[in-house]
């Protein structure tokens, strides 16, 4: 009986026994990691499909000569800067640094605004030469380049904006009194997501 | 006390800049092998590669992926298994797209 009892007790402390709390963390924030894992399908489906056209094309603009890499480079410095300084306000509000936490925050926030500003100016540049979703004006018979473009980093785009209104809601809250380091924690996780889904967007779309 | 827990955020804050380091120096690599290298698989997997490093990276030290639990972690990296996935099974099709694009030019 006791032998049974200490078995049943091995499996619930293993990785995959279950009991009360089977993942280890809260439920807010296991709900966070559900939600990036789905959404990160949809991006993995964006960027297959990429893939497929890309293969099928019989030929793709040279990116360099399309974008501005200075440009894309100094978007993609930003968002990694803001993506190191949200985990540097994590870890001030593991520390209980409230002040620090928030500060961290509004800093994480303008490298977002960055990116998100310095895509506004790539996207009016690229409708102004031309470029429409159903519309390549570099090389017209493949269409597929620029829709490719408008989906993708509109889709991350977005994400980067709902990010950003994230950012700011638990940023006001905690300077308001209403502080949760479990919350910054979680608008973390979701701000590192969207710098995840740029890391594979800018080798993916811009480089390869 | 209250000094124990500043020391202990600014050693905190140190590794996070170190990542930071790597995450910018990887990412003027991956500038450089998509502007020198030619187009062709060697260049693919190179930039793969960095692709995958960084987000190791980001997934294991600034999302704490690190010190969760293995079942967390084994969920969290669905997706990529997935897609890839995905990518290969879709590459008969791509092969065939690619065939019939040939011939009908």
């Amino acid at each position: 009986m006791d032998a049974t009892i200490a078995e049943q007790q091995r499996i619930m402390a293993s990785d995959w026994g279950g009991g009360k709390s089977p993942f280890g963390t809260t439920w807010s924030k296991f709900m966070m990691w559900v939600f990036i894992v789905s959404d990160a399908l949809t991006f993995a489906g964006f960027i297959v499909a990429y893939g497929f056209m890309r293969s099928v094309s019989p030929a793709w603009p040279d990116q360099q000569e399309v974008f501005s890499m200075g440009l894309i480079t100094f978007m993609t410095f930003a968002l990694i800067s803001s993506s190191a300084v949200m985990a540097m306000s994590v870890g001030a509000a593991q520390q209980g640094n409230q002040k620090q936490a928030v500060r961290f925050l509004w800093l994480t926030f303008l490298g977002g605004l960055i990116f998100l500003s310095s895509q506004a100016y790539e996207w009016s540049h690229f409708i102004g030469e031309g470029a429409r979703l159903n519309y390549n004006p570099w090389m017209p018979d493949v269409p597929q380049f620029t829709a490719v473009f408008f989906v993708m980093t509109g889709f991350h785009g977005f994400h980067v904006f709902t990010g950003l209104v994230l950012l700011a809601y638990t940023a006001i809250r905690a300077s308001l009194g209403k502080y949760s380091g479990n919350g910054v924690e979680i608008a973390g996780l979701y701000w590192h997501f969207i710098d995840v889904v740029w890391v594979f967007i800018f080798a993916f779309f811009y480089l390869l | 006390m209250a000094e124990t827990a500043h020391q202990a955020t600014h050693h905190g804050y140190k590794g996070y800049v170190v990542i930071w380091g790597w995450l910018l120096a990887m990412t003027l690599l991956a500038l450089g092998a998509g502007e020198y290298l030619p187009t062709g698989t060697l260049k693919a997997l190179v930039l793969v590669g960095i692709t995958l490093a960084k987000v190791l990276l980001i997934a294991a030290f600034f999302m704490h992926l690190k010190t969760e639990k293995l079942n967390l972690i084994m969920i969290t990296f669905a997706p990529i298994i997935l897609s890839l996935i995905m990518f290969f099974f879709m590459s008969p099709d791509m092969a065939e797209t690619a065939t019939r694009a040939f011939y009908l030019r």
